[in-house]
């Protein structure tokens, strides 16, 4: 065994980065007076964010290694997933910083480190592959997301969006928990490598514990994920948070569920039985039902917010269809996508929280006329809808066509269909928007107020997603390039 | 392959026949004479007075947390003060620094409480 | 020096010009709006007359550049740019005339409350025109091609509040997308066959014979109708003149020098495609040596003034198609050139006697504007002579050039067509000419100004000398070939040819002046005598109305038919789906019932439902 201070924690540096930005402001939130302004714990955040994002990329030069046996990993996909991570948690950073009324004044300190501290949460879940550092790193990020949700105390509904998802997390949780205890119980070790050797060995005579135990967490998978049948607590705790941590929950906290998933469907890729065809299937219902549901439902919606956390259902569906072609070549791809998904999400994020803040309602028809009132800010968003949609040369269509690509070339083409379908019925909400901002009289005629962070954030999706758009391919193979 | 399903199955029965069955044979075996002094609830001997829906003032649940993060704490400093020579022939300064980087996590956890006045009685 | 930057140091000025004016509609005054349109088009004048420069000085054609966008199924596809001598020519032609055009509308548009508006759709415009013309695949060619055409069908529909300019704007963009169909299919096929939309490779696959020459000569024709419609060719002929509903730069611009003759640059850049095929090379000489002649004799009965310059631009393609069908590449491409500089002119000229004239546009009420506005005069008299064909003006040269193919193609026929046309376009120009400034009338003008007369003047003097860089050197054909067409040089010149053409135009403008410069002969007579001819005329052959009663009236009566299908059938279907999206949602959103124990119960039997089906199946199954 490696001796602990001849490790080399320097591979852990953006880690660090994070949690010494988030203890030392922890302490100064404290001792500042109460009148203080806090925008400049927001703006440290971003600092601390972008030097631990400066620091991954120069470690994309360092050679793979491992420390704590195994429970700390440095591979390009680790660096890509972290990529993402800060990525989104500087974007939702700036559209906080954005938000003219805080939506949570009062605890805008908390509201920033906690943050901090949910992305810490992530980036130990995608760099290790121990089942504890996984749950550890998991459950940091939950818990600080459930006080996130309910930062605005004095809100019911931001109340009732916490209880229910502290409540639902934590059965989550524990489904997750006992799906592990299985795990340890067959293999006797917790390192995601060594339970793969393990159970390609007694696996198949145990298969039922093997069953077990994948259901068992895939449970609190599709719960994180907010995939269906699991998704239940999405739309209620999406409209009730406060809306830059509804975009938090629907980006950081989903990639950091698919790297999850990814990690854990290492464990089970043994050679034994016909258990990883079933397991591919229950994938495929997963993503099937999130499909169905989450479009049809969010059809129903008047609420952009509720209906922007049945859209994020979707896409958890599409996302799951990639994952369940069980094939390594898709990995990209699911990168691909999710950095689309990031960043277009992170755009109609940004625009619904000026229009909300301006129009004091998250209604539909808060969007009346924004094309009259200001023209950049609807056509962004509208470039960020179609792109959601899924329409032809948008970023979004790219990531959806690799997606369909891949899982022809592996015959699902029932999983295609749906996905094909499903995605025409979204056109309709997501168009219901674009109707909304274009032909639709507006109730009053003054441009909505957008401040500079606000204009850096959608600024930065919206150069993104026409990017992407514009250069799929060249996005597709530099990933492709890193993860060889 | 068969087994293991057996081997579930009965650990499932197990665990729903259990309690059943320690209860049911409970009720057969006890004797059953109510009377109004054995319906009222046990409170040590003392006549329960009031709704037993009492609310508990969120204070103690404070206070029940900051316990248990000391206590968590004491847990792990314990043996890690008992072993101290050993480890540090093993591992040299680092198991120092290593308690103390814990310790400094706590001590924060303890300033916040302290700034939040969660240790004043109010 | 680095040419790949300077081919977006071109491109682009349009683009951030374009996006700036939409992002800024409601700050820019008119003057900023114009001086961006002006400066954004200048760069690009000046980077692409660099490009020229370092084009003519290689000698050879400029190293292109491609990245790869998309790969579909194995096969890349790519997006880049390509800069033969003719890409670099047409980019050379665009810049310039759009330059001008930028600068001519900040005096004619100054009034109208949409400036930006128009400005940033010719800048959109500008773009997609050069990149079209430096794409070197078939699939950026057709992206672009449509772009062009979008901005056409707004400027053309610009002052929508009127129902004529509405109607125009949407038969120009029906009639051309009649074309394009043609071109998508022979995209769609030619990928499907050798699996590329590159141009090189097209070419290599003729040249090492993988293509049978059916194949061949369909693809040349698809692409030809796609030519055919964006190039007013007859059929598809008849949206060029409604086009004119549109401001006047615009029709200068779009409707005479560039975007028109897109169709002639696509044939010229496949040429080698058209060469391969003598079915194909017959048909685009047929066809633009008709329209060449029936388009002018339509000119002749007409009396708007921008319609008669319509019909003549269509007449003058056609005068290129017959050109390239007659192998002569360089005459084709010369005529496009110095056609863009005369026509340009002419319309910019027909935009000021509008403006002066306080827009009217009936050439029967106007007269005697020469005493008015000399200066006019003699700019419009300039590009009359060059469109008519006299020496020394460059229409002269290039007209004579493209005689000279046809004769030397062995096509006689359309060799006496040729000369007849340009016989009635020399007519039909001077009677434009004479009506307008001859004659004793005493009009009433406004006063044009310099930013309009400015870019008058710099076409008046290109369209005088243009002719001199093929005489007497061959200049323009030894560069224009120098891209591996070795095979394309010109026939040896013959000396009748010119002296014929000459004698031709000068009858048809000894016949205008006899009968509309003095009124020797009244013209009304000469209608008089042969009624039902100059009644077909001034009908245009009558063939809207043929398209009216055999294609629209069908039309409608199948559209009816199929309004029916699609009303009860087809709808019906439509909402059945719809109904059934909704219903599935509606179930979805009852289960959300806001109860967190009834979202657990959800999880779980759902988790129950799924172990217990997929574990029954290994067990059972």
């Amino acid at each position: 065994m490696q001796s602990m201070s001849d490790m080399d924690w320097g591979i852990m540096a953006p880690e660090w980065v994070i949690a010494i930005a988030c203890a030392l402001l922890i302490v100064v939130d404290l001792f500042l007076k109460n009148t203080a302004s806090r925008r400049w714990i927001g703006f440290l955040s971003l600092l601390a964010v972008g030097m631990a994002g400066g620091w991954v990329i120069t470690q994309f030069r360092h050679k793979s290694a491992m420390i704590l046996d195994g429970a700390y990993i440095l591979a390009p996909y680790t660096l890509i997933w972290k990529i993402i991570l800060l990525t989104g948690a500087a974007l939702v950073l700036l559209v906080s910083l954005g938000q003219e009324k805080k939506e949570y004044e009062p605890h805008e300190g908390e509201y920033y480190y906690l943050l901090l501290t949910a992305v810490l949460g992530g980036m130990i879940v995608v760099s290790t592959a121990d089942l504890i550092g996984l749950y550890t790193g998991l459950e940091l990020l939950s818990l600080s997301s459930y006080i996130l949700v309910g930062i605005q105390k004095k809100k019911n509904r931001s109340n009732e969006a916490a209880w229910k998802y502290v409540v639902l997390g934590g059965v989550s949780s524990a489904f997750i928990l006992y799906g592990m205890s299985f795990l340890y119980g067959l293999t006797g070790t917790t390192h995601v490598g060594e339970i793969q050797k393990q159970l390609s060995q007694v696996g198949s005579s145990y298969e039922a514990y093997v069953y077990l135990s994948f259901f068992l967490m895939m449970v609190g998978f599709g719960f994180k994920l907010a995939s269906a049948p699991f998704h239940t607590w999405a739309p209620d705790v999406y409209q009730g948070a406060p809306t830059p941590i509804t975009s938090f929950l629907a980006i950081v906290s989903k990639s950091v569920t698919f790297a999850l998933v990814l990690i854990v469907y290492m464990a089970y890729a043994g050679p034994y039985g016909e258990f990883q065809e079933d397991m591919i299937i229950l994938f495929m219902i997963m993503a099937t039902l999130s499909m169905i549901i989450g479009n049809t439902v969010a059809l129903r919606q008047t609420n952009v917010k509720r209906m922007m956390a049945y859209s994020s259902i979707a896409h958890a569906g599409y996302v799951l269809v990639a994952v369940a072609t069980g094939n390594q070549i898709l990995i990209p791809i699911v990168f691909f996508y999710l950095f689309v998904y990031l960043f277009m999400t992170i755009g109609v994020f940004a625009v619904i929280a000026l229009v909300a803040e301006q129009e004091k309602s998250e209604d539909l028809k808060a969007f009346a006329g924004l094309y009259h009132r200001s023209p950049l800010l609807a056509l962004s968003m509208s470039v960020f809808l179609l792109s959601l949609a899924g329409i032809p040369v948008t970023a979004g269509f790219f990531g959806k066509f690799y997606i369909i690509m891949g899982a022809l070339e592996l015959n699902h083409i029932w999983l295609i269909a749906v996905m094909i379908v499903t995605t025409i019925i979204s056109y309709y909400y997501y168009f219901a928007v674009i109707r909304q901002m274009y032909f639709r009289r507006p109730a009053s005629s003054d441009p909505v107020r957008v401040s500079w962070p606000m204009k850096v954030a959608i600024g930065i999706s919206l150069i993104a997603t026409m990017g992407i758009g514009i250069m799929p391919q060249f996005v597709l193979e530099t990933l492709q390039s890193l993860l060889r | 392959m068969e087994k293991s399903y057996l081997s579930l199955a009965i650990f499932f029965l197990l665990g729903i026949a259990l309690p059943m069955v320690a209860l049911f044979f409970g009720r057969l075996l006890r004797p059953h004479r109510p009377l109004p002094e054995k319906a009222i609830t046990y409170e040590s001997g003392v006549d329960p007075t009031g709704d037993s829906w009492v609310q508990f003032h969120v204070r103690y649940y404070l206070f029940a947390l900051l316990f248990v993060i000391f206590d968590v704490e004491a847990v792990f400093l314990y043996p890690w003060a008992v072993s101290y020579d050993l480890l540090r022939t093993e591992m040299g300064l680092f198991i120092l620094v290593e308690m103390t980087i814990f310790v400094l996590f706590l001590l924060i956890g303890l300033i916040y409480a302290w700034k939040k006045k969660v240790l004043e009685w109010r | 020096m680095n040419k790949d930057w300077f081919v977006l140091l071109v491109l682009l000025p349009p683009l951030l010009a374009f996006l700036l004016m939409v992002a800024g509609r409601r700050i820019l005054s008119k003057r900023m709006t114009s001086l961006f349109g002006v400066l954004s088009t200048g760069i690009s004048l000046v980077f692409s007359l660099v490009l020229l420069v370092s084009s003519l000085r290689s000698g050879v054609s400029l190293p292109d550049w491609e990245f790869t966008w998309l790969t579909l199924d194995k096969k890349p596809i790519q997006f880049g740019v390509t800069l033969q001598p003719l890409n670099v020519l047409m980019l050379v032609i665009v810049s310039l005339v759009s330059f001008l055009v930028h600068i001519y509308s900040s005096g004619y548009m100054k009034d109208d409350e949409r400036f930006t508006v128009f400005y940033s759709y010719l800048a959109l415009f500008t773009f997609s025109m050069l990149g079209l013309v430096i794409s070197p695949n078939l699939l950026q060619i057709y992206i672009f091609w449509e772009l062009v055409g979008v901005c056409s069908f707004l400027l053309v529909g610009f002052w929508y509040f009127k129902p004529e300019a509405k109607r125009a704007a949407q038969k120009a963009f029906i009639v051309t997308r009649i074309g394009d169909i043609g071109l998508f299919i022979a995209i769609a096929m030619i990928f499907a066959k050798i699996g590329s939309f590159e141009l090189h490779d097209l070419k290599g696959a003729i040249e090492a014979g993988k293509l049978s020459s059916g194949m061949i000569t369909l693809f040349a024709i698809l692409i030809f109708i796609g030519a055919v419609g964006k190039s007013g060719q007859f059929p598809l002929h008849t949206w060029l003149p409604d086009a004119m509903e549109g401001p006047t730069p615009v029709s200068a611009l779009i409707h005479a020098a560039t975007m028109v003759a897109a169709g002639v640059y696509l044939v010229a850049n496949t040429f080698w495609l058209f060469q391969a095929s003598s079915v194909a090379m017959d048909v685009i000489a047929y066809v633009g040596g008709f329209t060449a002649i029936f388009a002018a004799t339509i000119g002749i009965a007409q009396t708007d003034i921008k319609r008669i310059l319509a019909y003549s631009t269509v007449s003058q393609l056609g005068y290129m198609m017959l050109a390239l069908g007659s192998v002569g590449y360089v005459a084709g491409v010369f005529h496009l050139m110095t056609h863009a500089f005369f026509k340009a002119l002419l319309f910019l000229a027909a935009g000021a006697v509008i403006v002066s004239l306080h827009h009217e546009q009936d050439i029967r009420k106007m007269g005697g504007l020469w005493k008015k506005n000399k200066g006019l005069g003699w700019l419009f008299l300039i590009g009359c002579l060059s469109i008519a064909g006299i020496p020394p003006f460059s229409g002269f040269f290039s007209k004579d050039e493209i005689l000279l193919s046809v004769y030397a193609n062995g096509r006689y026929g359309l060799f006496i067509v040729g000369v007849i046309a340009a016989f009635l376009t020399a007519f039909y120009m001077f009677r434009l000419f004479f009506k307008v400034f001859a004659g004793s009338h005493e009009p009433k003008t406004a006063r044009v100004p310099w930013s309009m007369t400015g870019p008058m003047i710099v076409l008046a003097i290109l369209s005088a000398v243009a002719g001199f860089i093929q005489f007497p050197t061959h200049f323009l054909e030894t560069w224009l070939i120098t891209g591996g067409m070795k095979s394309l040089h010109g026939p040896e010149s013959i000396a009748w040819i010119p002296v014929l053409a000459v004698i031709v135009s000068l009858l048809g403008i000894s016949l205008a002046y006899l009968m509309y410069g003095v009124n020797k002969w009244d013209s009304r007579r000469v209608a008089q005598a042969v009624p039902w001819l100059h009644q077909c005329l001034v009908r245009k052959y009558y063939v809207d109305e043929m398209y009216h009663s055999l294609i629209v009236l069908p039309l409608k009566g199948f559209g009816w038919l199929l309004q029916v299908w699609d009303r009860y059938v087809i709808d019906g279907l439509v909402q059945l789906c719809g109904w059934i999206s909704m219903r599935v949602g509606k179930i979805g959103s009852t289960l959300q019932n806001g109860q967190a124990q009834t979202y657990a119960l959800i999880s779980v039997v759902s988790f129950v439902i799924l172990i217990v089906s997929l574990l029954a199946g290994r067990l059972f199954g």
